[in-house]
């Protein structure tokens, strides 16, 4: 989002020391508002929780099992960009292949299928070339899996 | 024990570790027989344990071949390492028989193993070439650095040296004379996968950490180790009990390291297997774990 990726992002989120954020929340207002938004968000969902734990007296398996189901909801229902879809399918492919050649497999794939764009249809085009071309290094089963993967994200435009 | 690749894992080095001794014992045994004649049975059985490794490579390779689009290059590359190992069983077990019975066979037919040796050692370069082109069709191994450069000269350097004492080699003597010729070029066919090899090492890196790009790394380190043995055992010093000792160690423990490589990249396939049938079962838990893992 404005030239600042969503690592940098997420990571000035979670109090990370992030100059080139910082800089650019000086002067967007989009982005200043909707940083404020999340912070405020975000303490009310720490005071909401402070305040459950203590009435209910959770323990802290059970806290983390909650916060795990409420972590696997929130992805089962978000719609991924198509930047944050093709990153977690290259996540998932970097054990099997190294990060090197995930990198290229998928940057060779986005140069063949980005023409068609990243509506669901071009989405689908990809996550198909996708696996074809892992298949062609990594094998069958490791290009059914990014299929199997890709196919599940809901994918929304960028 | 194939249901638990971490134990496989280990008993395949157990094995390496142990070949590498039967092959030392065997090869010290070769040049010192009075000093430990209990260690006979390791030089005339050692043929065995490459043999043992090659058909647990074949066996791998039916795996990991199928798991290859039908009209791939990696398919194709696969086909040709599968029927790679299965001449080299046949080549070892002959090479067994040669040893075992050495004084009751035609030298002549006994040096007819020239043809598997030959016919293995192309098809595994015949495979290695092919994997390499699967990586360069996507753009990796394309460039190369000096080290690389380097690694290429000193193994293409073993073959003048290698080639210049052909003449003591096993069946340089064979009355068929295609033999000689077939034996007079096993040093070109030993160096060509190296150098494959090393090529495929150098994508390796380019590749980053993972399950394929150990299998690779196994895979060069198994040929040049072959290789090194096979020039320190034709060298001068290869008549010295402790090199002859190292050159069998060698030459036994790389075709264990060889079934590592393959063994990874079957591990490969199973464990793709498997994460892909728990995100037919269960996508959204799967999603939500990798998304996760990475924040």
């Amino acid at each position: 989002m404005h030239g600042i990726d969503e690592e940098t992002w997420l990571a000035f989120l979670d109090g990370e020391a992030a100059p080139g954020v910082e800089g650019h929340l000086r002067w967007c207002v989009e982005c200043a508002e909707t940083v404020e938004q999340l912070r405020a968000l975000r303490g009310t969902l720490l005071a909401e929780a402070r305040r459950l734990r203590d009435a209910a007296g959770i323990s802290e398996a059970r806290m983390e099992q909650m916060l795990d189901a409420c972590l696997e909801q929130l992805a089962c229902d978000r719609e991924w960009t198509p930047q944050q879809a093709t990153y977690l399918l290259r996540s998932l492919l970097e054990p099997f292949c190294g990060a090197g050649a995930a990198k290229t497999i998928t940057e060779l794939t986005i140069r063949k299928s980005a023409s068609q764009g990243f509506d669901p249809a071009g989405w689908r085009l990809f996550v198909g070339n996708l696996s074809r071309n892992v298949e062609s290094i990594c094998g069958i089963a490791t290009g059914r899996l990014i299929a199997r993967a890709g196919f599940s994200l809901s994918v929304g435009s960028a | 024990m194939l249901h638990r690749p971490e134990a496989m894992n280990r008993a395949l080095w157990v094995f390496c570790a142990l070949a590498a001794i039967s092959g030392g014992m065997g090869g010290f045994w070769l040049r010192q027989p009075n000093v430990a004649p209990w260690m006979a049975p390791f030089y005339t059985t050692r043929n065995l344990v490459p043999a043992a490794a090659y058909a647990l490579a074949l066996f791998f390779c039916f795996t990991v071949k199928a798991d290859y689009p039908a009209d791939s290059r990696m398919r194709f590359a696969w086909s040709l390492m599968q029927a790679s190992c299965a001449f080299a069983v046949f080549r070892y077990l002959i090479d067994w028989i040669a040893v075992r019975w050495k004084d009751s066979i035609d030298p002549d037919l006994i040096s007819l193993r020239q043809i598997p040796i030959a016919v293995t050692l192309i098809l595994l370069t015949g495979s290695l070439v092919a994997m390499w082109t699967s990586f360069t069709a996507i753009g990796l191994g394309t460039r190369f650095r000096k080290l690389d450069l380097l690694g290429f000269a000193a193994t293409a350097a073993c073959v003048p040296f290698v080639f210049s004492l052909w003449e003591g080699m096993a069946d340089s003597r064979s009355s068929y004379a295609f033999i000689r010729y077939v034996q007079s070029a096993s040093p070109i066919l030993l160096a060509a996968p190296a150098l494959v090899a090393l090529a495929l090492h150098r994508i390796s890196h380019e590749m980053g950490e993972g399950t394929l790009t150990y299998s690779l790394r196994l895979l060069a380190v198994s040929l040049v180790l072959r290789l090194a043995s096979l020039w320190i055992g034709s060298s001068a010093v290869g008549r010295e009990p402790y090199y002859s000792a190292l050159t069998l160690a060698l030459n036994s423990a790389s075709a264990w390291i060889f079934v590592q490589a393959i063994f990874k990249r079957w591990c490969l396939t199973v464990q793709a297997s498997n994460l892909a049938e728990r995100y037919r079962r269960d996508p959204n838990h799967e999603i939500a774990e990798l998304s996760r893992s990475l924040r």
